[in-house]
């Protein structure tokens, strides 16, 4: 399948299920009386809003739900993450014009029952429990969009997505209108709300019980310096498959770190047994990594990503790392098949902070076609388009993998795009925010 | 850098919405609450809007008979059987339901098979699902045109046509409106004498729901029009139409008190203080002014026909 299918096969699908109902509707009656005068118009406008609303609301349950078939559906679970913000907004936006259109027929009889259908508790319950959702969906994407809040406690307001879900639901089951008698029409949104409601809770609130995480042990804890640790781990039961590049979700039951799970890119060669992870101490939670002890038991989540020098058709590579972001090349290094040809440039400030160089300097001496070119910004300044396009005897046909800081990555891409450096040669993967 | 503008632009997104959305709710919930309060002239405690024109619905069955009068026979219901002119008859009353069609919450669909025919058990039994609430009870009657072979004016009925596909609140109460505005003084104007002191024998004359005059504090109020809007019903006022109802007035009953603005509507109905002479045209006045004030919906259009008559 060509790449530009994989790459977008992903959110066309969400399309296609958001406009599903809409089409089905537009079936189940002959137009003339769905659009014969302004009340018409806006009832099915309105319907349309909700239906789409709550269609996409479910699919975007299950576009959190980290499910492993997302990762080849989207091409990279990192993507799933910025659907799942996109389609957030605009089923947000769907579900706050459904009862803006609804109302409008009310404002034909008067402005007091217009005024009532609006508020909760005056009419019929499913109305209630439409509006009850509303307003909770309202808090908790205002706390998205706009409060400036811990990462933590903004997690934990997300996780009672759920439970406006749940008033969402109650709202479509009991409210009555043309379209809820509609058996097909009926089933498909209940079916899709239960199946993206269970996949969402389980992911909030019961993941502990069931998962199906691979379940390792640490081994060892190499400390580089008082912010980078490399992470050893054996498996207890299964060895996770992986390719090398990709990212796993890492959680440990250790008493301090309590169950959540953070995504980062394994660090060994997949050719091994054991799991590696180097990590920086950035955030609360890798500052709490202190507190870890060989013994610990690891529980892994993955692998996820597309983010490997196997996905991209060229050979001749030229892979940037900046600081931590050396993580995915130092696996990629160790699994380089002989008909590549890459040159691997790692930035950091100088060469203390360049964790794990001697390695990655004995991989260089052992393999003629890898390149590792250390760049000390304490010595040389900044990296910059330029320098990589001399260094590596020119920029054409070759394909450029970034992976760092964010600024790091966006002022490389854009210095090399000025270079003449095609969009589709460049690959990187974010990953904030998941 | 395109997903950092994407996410840019899904927040766009969800401000202007929000925006749009506070908007809209604020101010129709300012209007129909706050605003409505103030509003004196409209029963707040009805959350029927148009129930007030029901009480001249049910005055209707005497008074047609004027020129150019049309018979609501099988045949004449049969011509409006369509979406945009769609009369319905139910327990041999007449409703015309053009301009709720698009409100039903059971869809359209649903009443179009039933326009210009028999819809007694449709209507009764949801169509074999179940049956239909009071407020849908209460909201039918708003659409209530005449029974089954009255005599109706064809003016009236031809207005309600073409009112039906612009506005809801004005096409219901129109006809119904018209035909009625004469019937409603008639008890005051014939028997009267130019000048009457309003005593309590006087009052006593008014003692019917068709005509209720009540003496509250001293001071003689004609609530007849408002009557079927009354959120505690009609007979909690009938027993006192023509006497003395200060203390039911004042404890609903022996059942609590009325609010502010029970205080305030009543006001709307005042004719004159016990045993005070007014002449004949001022209760006339004052009667009138009720019926102004009392319904709720399309107000405006009220009063350009009291002009015409």
């Amino acid at each position: 399948m060509p790449l530009t299918i994989r790459k977008n096969i992903g959110w066309l699908t969400v399309v296609i299920l958001c406009l599903l109902p809409i089409v089905r509707r537009f079936f189940l009656l002959p137009l003339n009386t769905r659009f014969f005068d302004l009340n018409s118009v806006m009832t099915s406008l309105g319907q349309i809003a909700g239906l789409s609303g709550m269609t996409l609301f479910s699919l975007n349950l299950i576009l959190a739900s980290r499910l492993k078939f997302l990762d080849g559906f989207f091409y990279g679970l990192n993507r799933v993450y910025t659907y799942h913000r996109a389609v957030g907004a605009i089923a947000f936006s769907l579900l706050l014009f459904h009862p803006l259109f609804l109302v409008f027929k009310y404002l034909g009889l008067s402005l007091r029952s217009a005024a009532l259908f609006l508020l909760p508790f005056t009419g019929n319950p499913a109305v209630t429990y439409g509006i009850i959702a509303l307003l909770s969906l309202i808090i908790l994407i205002v706390i998205t969009f706009y409060a400036k809040i811990k990462y933590n406690y903004w997690k934990i307001s997300h996780k009672f997505m759920t439970l406006v879900f749940i008033f969402a639901l109650l709202h479509v089951i009991f409210i009555s209108s043309d379209i809820s008698r509609d058996l097909i029409l009926r089933a498909y949104i209940i079916v899709l709300g239960l199946v993206g409601l269970a996949v969402a809770s389980n992911r909030a609130w019961l993941y502990n019980i069931f998962h199906n995480d691979f379940i390792y042990k640490i081994i060892n804890l190499n400390w580089f310096n008082k912010n980078v640790v490399e992470i050893e781990l054996e498996p207890i039961n299964r060895t996770m498959p992986f390719q090398s590049g990709q990212f796993a979700f890492l959680r440990f039951k250790g008493a301090s770190l309590s169950a959540e799970s953070h995504p980062f890119s394994m660090s060994a060669a997949p050719s091994g047994r054991n799991l590696k992870f180097v990590i920086k101490s950035l955030g609360d939670y890798t500052d709490r990594l202190a507190s870890l002890r060989a013994g610990d038991s690891g529980l892994i989540h993955g692998p996820f990503g597309k983010f490997s020098f196997k996905n991209i058709s060229g050979r001749k590579q030229i892979w940037l790392a900046g600081g931590i972001g050396i993580t995915p090349f130092l696996s990629m290094a160790g699994d380089l098949a002989d008909d590549y040809k890459v040159d691997l440039y790692y930035c950091t400030k100088d060469r203390a902070e360049a964790v794990l160089i001697e390695e990655l300097e004995k991989t260089a001496a052992a393999n003629s076609n890898f390149r590792l070119i250390p760049w000390f910004s304490a010595e040389r300044g900044r990296i910059s388009g330029e320098k990589i396009a001399e260094l590596s005897q020119g920029l054409n046909d070759k394909e450029i993998l970034l992976c760092g800081p964010l600024v790091f990555m966006k002022s490389l891409r854009e210095q090399l795009m000025k270079l003449g450096v095609a969009k589709d040669k460049i690959h990187w993967e974010k990953f904030d925010l998941i | 850098m395109s997903t950092a503008r994407r996410f840019a632009n899904m927040k766009k997104l969800t401000t202007i919405s929000l925006f749009i959305f506070w908007v809209i709710t604020a101010a129709i919930l300012t209007a129909g609450l706050v605003f409505y309060q103030n509003n004196k002239s409209m029963p707040a405690l009805s959350n029927f809007p148009d129930l007030a024109v029901v009480s001249f619905s049910a005055d209707l069955s005497g008074s047609g008979s004027a020129p150019g009068a049309a018979t609501l026979s099988l045949a004449v219901i049969a011509q409006h059987s369509s979406l945009q002119d769609c009369w319905l008859l139910i327990d041999n009353k007449v409703y015309n339901v053009s301009s709720y069609l698009s409100s039903h919450p059971g869809g359209v669909e649903i009443i179009i098979p039933y326009c210009g025919k028999e819809a007694t058990n449709a209507f009764a039994t949801k169509d074999g699902k179940g049956s239909h609430s009071d407020y849908a009870h209460s909201l039918l009657a708003n659409y209530y045109v005449g029974t089954l072979n009255q005599a109706i004016n064809q003016s009236a009925s031809d207005g309600n046509q073409k009112a039906g596909t612009s506005n809801n609140g004005a096409a219901v109460s129109q006809p119904v409106d018209k035909t009625v505005n004469p019937v409603v003084p008639a008890p005051v104007a014939p028997v009267a004498p130019a000048n009457v002191n309003l005593s309590a024998s006087e009052i006593a004359k008014h003692n019917t729901t068709a005509d209720c005059w009540l003496i509250i504090n001293n001071k003689i109020y004609s609530v007849t029009s408002y009557l079927s809007a009354h959120p505690g019903g009609v007979g909690a006022i009938s027993p006192y139409c023509g006497k003395e109802a200060t203390n039911a007035f004042a404890t609903k009953g022996g059942q609590g008190s009325h609010s502010t603005n029970a205080h305030n509507i009543l006001a709307n109905y005042y004719i004159g203080d016990l045993n005070q002479t007014v002449s004949q045209p001022q209760i006339q006045e004052s009667v009138n002014n009720t019926n102004l004030v009392q319904p709720p919906a399309g107000g405006g259009e009220r009063e350009d026909e009291e002009e015409d008559d």
